[in-house]
């Protein structure tokens, strides 16, 4: 029967092959964006965890302030579990090394009032911005840096990933949806006789309709597949360098893209399916 | 084989089929004329299920329709169309096996049986062509052929010669009754033609007023 239904398809889609590509394409698109969005979203995870497990933190002191007195003022909290001092001197060697070549670069950070700093070790990293507030409220103290802060930056960007991914989304996917329902539509009306032929040499009706569901799971796993590849590249080209290059933050693994990609593939089926359904719905009234 | 009893189809106020009855014997053959608009084809497409909402009792083999899924019964009436009704993307070959196909058989397994049929009909040679490619008569003959494929109890020809000249038509007519005496199945053929009810001797039945006579 599989043999039977494969070729169905077949013939079906080379008797329709424009309509059913313009749905194929539509649902690449929608599941290209449904993937990146997954990927984008586990690269951004990764990145606020990442931030959040940091224990460092950067205390600028006010000038006039000996940063040492006041390493030892802090080294005494409980919350502290080692501090680092890094005068302006020290930064400025730092400094020197990333601007090799752009010394004009580093003159202005000379000139500039660049403050002490101390580097604090927390006990806690969950404890960094409560921290950071009541470090904020001492005296001697200019500015404190800390990663959490960033994280807060960057759930904000996750979550508006998450709002206009979805919404777009939503919108090819409800788009592809429509484009595999018409395009069945049209395989409906190009074979109707060969349905009615079917029906009258006694094909149970939702055998008939399994060979169309077959159809648009066809072209929405053919749509899902390219999508699949497109992320591959897309993983490829930019996530995977990325990847390379701080190994410590994002921890995507092959495992997580094929996972997605599967993910994916499953989904572009599932809408091929559906519309499929959806659009021979009167075929079942009628058989 | 086929017992129909008080059989009544009504559209609307107007009665097509008034208490109908006809029984068939395993292995008879039938010839059912009458004018148009007499409940032939109503009665034909009652029969394999195309029309539905009807009063009294068709039974096949015994059974009820009724109690039958549609495509069940479907399989045991073989049908042949005064349009042939072949698809015209098929090969000949295929048209014949697509009505096992449909059945959930294999294409292997259909193939010594579709062949046979194609060659008893006198197609052998021609599996591979169109529809389009043959002949109105060949065409029918393929049609035949499909409708043996799935052995069915009971076989109906809606006009079966309809679309062919008189010489074809005579020819068809002797080979579907030697097929029918082959296959032991039963057969009603509603034709227009006296020339052909008189080549063939077959009980006659004639419609009128919604109701079956004997000739």
């Amino acid at each position: 029967m599989l043999s039977y239904y494969m070729r169905e398809a077949r013939e079906g889609l080379l008797r329709n092959a424009g309509a059913g590509l313009a749905a194929a394409a539509l649902v690449a698109v929608a599941m290209t964006l449904l993937g990146a969005m997954l990927l984008f979203r586990s690269g951004l995870s990764d990145l606020r965890g990442f931030l959040e497990s940091q224990v460092s933190m950067k205390v600028y002191v006010s000038p006039g302030v000996d940063p040492r007195e006041a390493a030892r003022i802090l080294e005494a909290r409980s919350f502290v579990k080692s501090v680092q001092v890094e005068t302006k001197e020290e930064m400025l060697q730092k400094l020197a090394a990333f601007f090799e070549g752009k010394e004009q670069l580093l003159d202005s950070f000379k000139q500039s009032g660049l403050p002490d700093a101390i580097r604090l070790e927390l006990r806690d990293p969950a404890q960094a911005e409560a921290v950071a507030g009541q470090l904020r409220g001492m005296s001697g103290i200019m500015e404190v840096i800390y990663p959490q802060r960033y994280a807060e930056t960057v759930l904000q960007l996750t979550r508006q990933l998450n709002r206009y991914g979805t919404a777009a989304f939503v919108f090819f996917a409800a788009v592809s949806f429509l484009t595999v329902f018409l395009a069945m539509h049209l395989s409906l009306y190009q074979r109707q006789k060969e349905i009615r032929v079917k029906l009258l040499l006694g094909s149970n009706p939702a055998h008939v309709r399994g060979q169309f569901l077959f159809e648009g799971g066809i072209i929405g796993l053919l749509g899902s597949l390219a999508a699949a590849a497109a992320l591959d590249m897309l993983y490829r080209s930019m996530l995977f360098p990325l990847e390379r290059q701080f190994r410590a933050v994002f921890h995507l693994t092959g495992t997580g893209l094929y996972g997605v990609e599967l993910a994916v593939a499953a989904a572009g089926t599932v809408i091929g399916v559906a519309a499929s359904f959806a659009s021979t719905r009167k075929l079942m009234k009628d058989g | 084989m086929l017992r129909i009893q008080d059989l009544t189809k009504r559209y609307g106020e107007h009665t097509v089929l008034d208490r109908l009855n006809l029984h068939l014997e395993q292995g008879e053959t039938a010839f059912l004329q009458g004018r148009s608009g007499s409940g032939k084809s109503t009665l034909l497409k009652l029969l394999y299920r195309e029309l539905a909402d009807y009063t009294g009792e068709i039974r096949l083999g015994g059974q009820s329709i009724r109690e039958l899924p549609k495509h069940e019964t479907r399989r045991r009436v073989g049908v042949i169309f005064q349009s042939f009704e072949l698809l015209e993307r098929k090969t000949i070959l295929e048209n014949v096996m697509l009505a096992g196909e449909i059945a959930g058989r294999s294409r292997r397994e259909l193939e010594p049986e579709a062949c046979r049929l194609l060659e008893r009909t006198g197609l052998r040679g021609r599996e591979q062509a169109y529809p389009g490619e043959l002949s109105g008569g060949e065409q029918q003959r393929t049609a035949i052929a499909r409708a043996l494929l799935n052995r069915p109890g009971l076989l109906l020809a809606d006009e079966p010669t309809g679309n062919l000249d008189t010489e074809t038509a005579l020819e068809m007519l002797q080979l579907l009754t030697s097929l029918q005496q082959e296959e032991g199945m039963t057969m009603l053929i509603v034709t227009h033609s006296e020339r052909l009810t008189e080549a063939c001797p077959a009980r006659m039945l004639r419609m009128e007023q919604g109701r079956i006579l004997e000739s």
